[in-house]
């Protein structure tokens, strides 16, 4: 009985991969387009530990703390830990824009224009619809994980080894799944489609402005911030994993939530 | 059993009562339309059939099945187009017209290929660059395409031209042939009364007349224009006419259907040289009934 929710998930899978594909196609591709661009650059920028050190000292004010998140220790700086310092968490907004995007033109979208009733009115599960936006962006997330943790380890610097490189990419990964989560639940909670990305996007900011003042404040504060688990992975030096799972389950509440109340509420 | 069956539906939205009281019954093989003014509940009507909505109180039955927990297998029977199909703007008309055979999995493609030729489609162009009429017309072959016992058509010729609309009368007309039912919300009282065998009137949420078109014709009047040797006196007294314009032998006037047996036995007497009558329109009916409960509709003078 239970299979029947979720009746034609791969067929609709299928076509929100059709609908979106260049928007998923842009998006993907000019995030590891600039996350490599950067890598392969930063080496001839910062040429001597003199040029990397100066880097370093500049990211220890609390100024660009609160922007960037905490430090790393500056004995031991390597390029990699340049790249993360400029980029992770700014790469892991512009990854969470991308989810909240296309998690609420696939749900509170289709639904406000009518493609959903007509879906729904075929021999489709009542979650099908929602699973399937759900898959889409998960194989989303995955592939910029893959790809850029990849990416990272075959072509950057040698300080971007294969684990870091990989977590890199699989915490981006993890941010972005988690705001599609998030998106997920608005999409059932919010007016339209427009109060769907403005909340999800409200949310992401204030996520933001929390995570500022935790990370130069209080460490408590900002672990109440899923970025604030994003800029704390230590990657390239300690390579903790924890982040991941915290965003990861963050995003399967959010979801289990979702699907909860579409499982109840009116199409 | 009935094919489509709702009991005492009620549906309200936080404090909004949109379905008051709904009674309705569908046999198979039969066109049934569902007329009523804008925010009626039509559409909320036609949604809760399709599981879409859950009751608030009632009960809704399809193939004597309940239309909210049994959706997805009253699905696999059902054929539904919207009024307004707005659809996946990447994707060409023909993509969108096989995926919703492919999902509904009885679909035709000979049927398909024919319907795509009468309606005079393009099926390689992407469904952003199709007009309002074209993208319904998408919507139409994707539902008469397949092979399901119940149509639900919701306004579904809105935005086609008239070429179009009547091949849309000749389609529903062919399903019923092979013995198959329609359930039909339209505006378009012509069409309505073109092709529905029984007739539902819906106004603020609640049914307030079904029947055959026959039935619900004793409600409305029935134009006459006399000419008769002797003039007819007293014709404004006359029970069950109104509006009376006459000029000696010759008048025009307006009969209540239910006595128009009795005021043609009253004129024969007269001698009778002409008689013509037009029968009451739907448009009539559904006019009147607003003026009968009191709606906004203002009556006009003449002309009625």
């Amino acid at each position: 009985m239970k299979s029947h929710l979720f009746k034609g998930t791969g067929r609709i899978t299928r076509l929100l991969f059709r609908q979106n594909r260049l928007e998923i196609l842009l998006w993907v591709t000019g995030i590891i387009g600039v996350t490599l661009a950067a890598a392969l650059a930063f080496p001839e920028v910062y040429r001597t530990q003199e040029d990397i050190l100066g880097f370093a000292v500049t990211v220890q004010n609390p100024a660009m703390v609160a922007m960037i998140g905490p430090a790393y220790p500056l004995k031991g700086y390597t390029i990699a830990m340049i790249l993360a310092a400029e980029l992770l968490l700014f790469t892991a907004i512009a990854v969470a824009v991308m989810n909240i995007l296309l998690v609420s033109s696939s749900t509170r979208l289709d639904e406000e224009e009518g493609r959903l009733e007509m879906i729904r009115a075929l021999p489709v599960g009542r979650l099908a619809y929602l699973s399937a936006s759900i898959l889409m962006i998960t194989a989303v997330n995955v592939s910029v994980f893959l790809l850029l943790g990849a990416g990272l380890a075959v072509l950057g610097h040698e300080s971007m080894m294969t684990e870091g490189s990989f977590l890199y990419g699989a915490v981006l990964a993890a941010t972005g799944l988690f705001f599609a989560g998030v998106t997920a639940l608005s999409a059932q909670l919010a007016e339209s489609s427009r109060g769907t990305k403005g909340l999800s996007l409200g949310l992401l900011i204030l996520a933001y402005a929390v995570r500022a003042v935790g990370d130069v404040q209080s460490d408590t504060l900002s672990l109440l911030s899923p970025l604030g688990w994003t800029v704390r992975t230590n990657v390239f030096l300690e390579n903790d994993w924890w982040p991941i799972g915290a965003l990861v389950s963050g995003a399967a509440l959010f979801a289990l939530l979702a699907f909860y109340l579409n499982k109840k509420r009116d199409m | 059993m009935s094919l489509v069956e709702i009991n005492g539906l009620v549906k309200r939205f936080g404090s909004f009562t949109a379905l008051k009281n709904i009674e309705l019954k569908m046999d198979k093989g039969e066109i049934y339309g569902f007329i009523g003014p804008n925010g009626a509940g039509k559409s909320t009507t036609i949604r809760v059939l399709l599981g879409m909505l859950k009751p608030t109180a009632g009960k809704v039955t399809v193939f004597g099945k309940d239309a909210w927990k049994d959706a997805v297998d009253i699905h696999k029977r059902i054929a539904y187009v919207p009024g307004e199909a707005n659809l996946w703007p990447n994707l060409t008309g023909g993509e969108v017209i096989d995926l919703f055979l492919s999902m509904r999995g009885n679909g035709n493609t000979a049927r398909r290929d024919e319907l795509i030729q009468r309606f005079d489609l393009d099926p390689t162009k992407k469904c952003r660059t199709y007009s309002k009429g074209n993208r319904q017309k998408i919507a139409l072959i994707a539902a008469f395409a397949s092979d399901a016992d119940l149509y639900v058509l919701d306004e579904p010729t809105s935005g086609l031209d008239p070429l179009m609309e009547r091949i849309f009368q000749e389609l529903v007309l062919e399903v019923k042939a092979q013995g198959k039912s329609v359930l039909l919300s339209s505006h378009i009282l012509s069409e309505v009364e073109k092709l529905c065998d029984r007739v539902a009137i819906i106004r603020e949420g609640e049914i307030i007349e079904k029947g055959t078109l026959d039935e619900l014709r004793h409600l409305t009047r029935s134009k006459l224009t006399v000419e008769t040797r002797d003039p007819l006196t007293s014709l404004n007294e006359w029970t069950g006419v109104h509006e009376v314009q006459q000029t000696g032998v010759h008048a025009e006037f307006q009969v209540d259907t239910e006595d128009l047996d009795q005021v043609i036995r009253r004129i024969s007497p007269h001698g009778i040289l002409k008689l013509e009558s037009a029968p009451p329109t739907l448009e009539d009916l559904f006019m009147r009934h607003y003026e009968r409960t009191g709606g906004e509709v203002s009556k006009g003078g003449a002309g009625r």
